[in-house]
This record gives structure tokens, sequence and C-alpha cells, in this order.
């Protein structure tokens, strides 16, 4: 029987048909699902869809009191209901045609990471949270899925839907250590990759390429040129795509590296002021369509070309940050950090001061010794002045987000 | 405290490859005598704030060595 998920970590093998008992065996339905295990949520979604009712997917390491400020409620036993009225499919194939067959009256509704500033809510139906999902004809063999997205969160809800209703394994890849990871990928012949840039910096180099990946997708961060020939190094057969997605639009445009393509049937739903991307409502989430008609992403981008429509991703524009006047892109500094041999990753961040407001720092992960002052001397032949950071750490870590981004709100 | 604040005077400027001075006089002044600039001054207040655990701007700007020494004291 074909594996449905597998998790090396907690030994924990399901296979499509042990899926279909636990589905039977599900006798509640609640519209939350704070569930600790990642196949538990995957569980309770596929319920869900089955039984066309909503669901809100909450964080496992939300705190009871966030829990209350998303939610409004700190009990959630109470909107549990007894559900004998679902019909559960008895075989792999009739599952998924069920599930393709998704009722319009479901909802899933999930919080943006915050990555800058506070959560917020945002509403799909099948429809808005499928228009990138792809099916595959039944020729085509199966494909298996390094998990490395949260669950809960768009990016994982996307990965998760595509390898589900075509009927494809899918092997947990984040949370775990590069040892773990790398066993996974081996072990399981992984042969699709979805994952932020730095989920593929951390887990890069590594001693011997994957051959059996196929494909590479990344988004969710700007992503540098020298990434690409690190990927392409690690996964020799593997094509790669660069996606642009969000929590409210869902993945809405692909690039071959670096430059986006906007296709002919979306183009005149989006727009650009002061570099900033603007999107239509209709790109976006049910619930994001009542309220405005035209949504400000948030994101800068350097258009290539007006016809065929092509942009480059610059910055989110937090990321901008304001020392003594003088802007500075931090993720600018951090992809000349890179180039760097002997710095494996930087964070760089404004650090409020009583001078000049803002004094630019930098964390920085080195794979051999390195001195400030070295760093330094590469910067200044590199950037102006103001653009290098005045005070540098050495770290082990650098916090990332439940979504794998790097952590911008830590000072 | 001499010797650290020096120490720490002397890796601003040498960040900077500004050329590093040997003894710290009282009536220094950060501009005039040092070297400083804006930047310098801030990152000199991080890095005693990250070395004392005291923001010597906090009440205002700072012009000479002494009066540095004075907020240190002060919060000592």
């Amino acid at each position: 029987m074909s594996l449905f998920y597998s998790d090396i970590s907690s030994e924990q093998h399901i296979s499509y048909s042990d899926l279909i008992t636990d589905l039977s065996n599900i006798s509640k339905h609640s519209p939350y699902c704070f569930e600790q295990g990642y196949y538990q949520t995957f569980l309770r979604i596929i319920f869900s869809m089955l039984s066309g009712k909503k669901i809100t997917l909450l964080d496992p390491d939300l705190s009871s009191e966030s829990l209350k400020d998303l939610t409004g409620h700190s009990d959630f036993a109470s909107f549990e209901e007894p559900t004998s009225s679902v019909r559960i499919p008895k075989t792999k194939h009739e599952l998924i045609q069920s599930l393709r067959n998704t009722s319009d009256s479901w909802e899933l509704t999930l919080f943006t990471s915050g990555t800058t500033n506070k959560p917020k809510a945002i509403t799909h139906s099948f429809k808005s949270i499928t228009r990138n999902t792809r099916l595959y004809p039944h020729t085509d063999s199966p494909k298996i899925w390094g998990f490395s997205y949260l669950p809960t969160h768009m990016a994982g809800v996307q990965v998760f839907l595509q390898a589900l209703l075509n009927g494809d394994s899918m092997v947990r890849l984040i949370g775990l250590s590069k040892k773990d990871q790398i066993e996974s990928i081996q072990k399981f012949n992984v042969t699709h990759i979805s994952a932020t840039p730095t989920f593929y910096r951390l887990l890069l180099p590594t001693d011997e390429p994957f051959p059996t990946v196929q494909k590479i997708t990344s988004g969710g961060e700007k992503f540098e040129a020298s990434l690409e020939a690190e990927i392409s190094k690690t996964f020799p057969n593997a094509t790669f795509t660069n996606v642009y997605a969000s929590t409210e639009g869902g993945a809405l445009f692909g690039a071959k590296g670096e430059v986006f393509h906007v296709s002919e049937s979306i183009k005149d739903f989006v727009r650009f002021k002061d570099e900033e991307l603007i999107l239509h409502s209709s790109l976006l989430g049910k619930s994001m369509q009542n309220n405005i008609e035209w949504y400000s992403t948030g994101d800068l981008v350097e258009i290539i070309s007006e016809s065929p429509l092509q942009f480059k991703f610059k910055a989110r524009i937090s990321d901008q940050v304001n020392i003594g006047g003088f802007k500075v892109n931090v993720l600018e500094i951090e992809e000349v950090l890179k180039q760097h041999p002997a710095i494996k990753q930087s964070r760089v961040f404004a650090k409020p001061n009583s001078v000049l407001g803002n004094l630019l720092c930098a964390e920085i992960i080195a794979s051999h010794s390195i001195s400030e002052k070295e760093i330094r001397t590469f910067l200044a032949s590199k950037v102006q002045e103001a653009k290098i950071p005045r005070m540098f750490k050495f770290v082990d870590e650098i916090s990332t987000t439940s979504t794998g981004k790097i952590d911008r709100k830590v000072a | 405290m001499d010797t650290t604040l020096l120490g720490i005077i002397n890796t601003v400027l040498d960040n900077r490859s500004k050329p590093t001075i040997s003894e710290l006089k009282d009536s220094d002044h950060f501009r005039d005598d040092i070297g400083f600039d804006s930047l310098d001054l801030a990152e000199l207040t991080v890095r005693i704030e990250a070395e004392f655990d005291v923001d010597v701007f906090e009440n205002g700007l700072v012009n000479t060595v002494e009066e540095i020494k004075e907020r240190l004291m002060q919060k000592a």
C-alpha cells in the first residue's frame, strides 16, 4: 500500500490505508485545529474537507494567551460536534476523487506568520487555495515530497494539498536535524522539495549529492543567485523554481532564477506603486476580498520588462531600516556577507540607539575563524560606509520564525 | 575603567581605519581631539553599553571623555 506520510524522528509511517482507517475512527469535528503532531493536523484537515465543514489552523506552539487573542476563545472542546453523517471513502482512489470535489461550504482559515507584525486571519475557499495546485495524469509515477513547511501555514497547506490531491507521499524534513533530513531524503528517495531559502542555506552543503530529487521550489524570502549554484550542485538532477507566494494570495508567480514572470491571465490584476507590488483582491483569499479592491503587499520589486511583464524581488518594505537618515536594505548586506567564504549565514538588523536613532548590527555564523576587522575590510570594498554594520556578534545559531524565515523581530 | 574605555575608543577608531590614540585625557573632545563622527559616537555608546551596561547618551549628548566617565560613575 502506498505511503501517505513518514516521520523518522517519531518512527511514524502512515500508508493511505492507515489514513483511511484513522479517518473512519474520527467521530467529532471541531472548527479549530490545534494539534501537536503534523499527521494529526493533516488528518483533521482531510476530515473537514470530506465533511465540508470550516476549519481554522492554529500553530502548535501558541500559548493559551495568544490562542485567545487570535480566536477569541480559550476552550475549544465546547466547539466539538459529533459527525456521524460523514462518508469516509474506502480506497485511496475514492478518497482522492472525493477530496478533489471538496464542497464550496469548506473553508480554511489560517494566520499570516507575522514576520513583521501581528498575525492576521486569512480565509480561503477550496477554489482559492488550490488555484495553483496541479493535478497530474494517472500515468505519472507518484512523487515523494520532502515536507519542509509547517502544516498550519499557507505554504505547508499548499504542498500538502498538492501531494494529497495527487495521491503522493510526504516525508517530514522540517524541524529535523541536518543528519535526519539527509537520511530522510536518501532513505525515501525524495523527489520534490519545496522550502524557504533559509531552509536550503542551513541544509547545504552536504557531503553527497541527492540524485533522486527532480524538483526544487523555493519561496517566502528573497532568493540569492549564489544559492542557486549550491542547489544545483547538491541536487544535480533537479529543476529549480522560485515562487512568489503569500498567505493572502497563495502562489502567484513563478521564476527561473530571480526573475518572476506574470502570466497574461493575471496581468491586469497586478500593479506597481513606488516599486511596491500591488495585487487585485480577486487574486487573494476569500476573506480579503470584502475589504479592499487593491492590496499593498509590502514587497519592493524591480521591473525587468513590461511586455512580457517580469520583475525581480528586491526586499520587504520592512527590510529597509533607517540609519541616521540613510536607508539601508538589510537583505543587500546579508547577501554581500554571504559572498565571503568564511561566512555561512548572517542576520543584519537595526538596534535602537540614542545617538542615531538606529545603529546597524550583524550576527554572523562563521564556518571558519574570521575577525570583525576582516569582515569590515571585505564589506568596505563592496558597499557604502553607512551600510557597514557597526557591531558584529559571532553566534552559533540565527533564530528563524516558525515558517523557516529569518526572524526579523529580534532586536 | 580608563584602560577599558581607551580600548573601546581604539576599537572604534581602528574599525574605521583611523589612527588610534595611546592615552586618554579627561579633557579630550570626541569630535575635535579624537576624530569621531556621529556614527562613531553611536558605535561607542553601544560598545560602552555592552561593557558597562550604561547608556551614556540617555540624558543628552556627551562631548568629552570626562563627561562619559562622570555618567559611568553615577551609575556604578
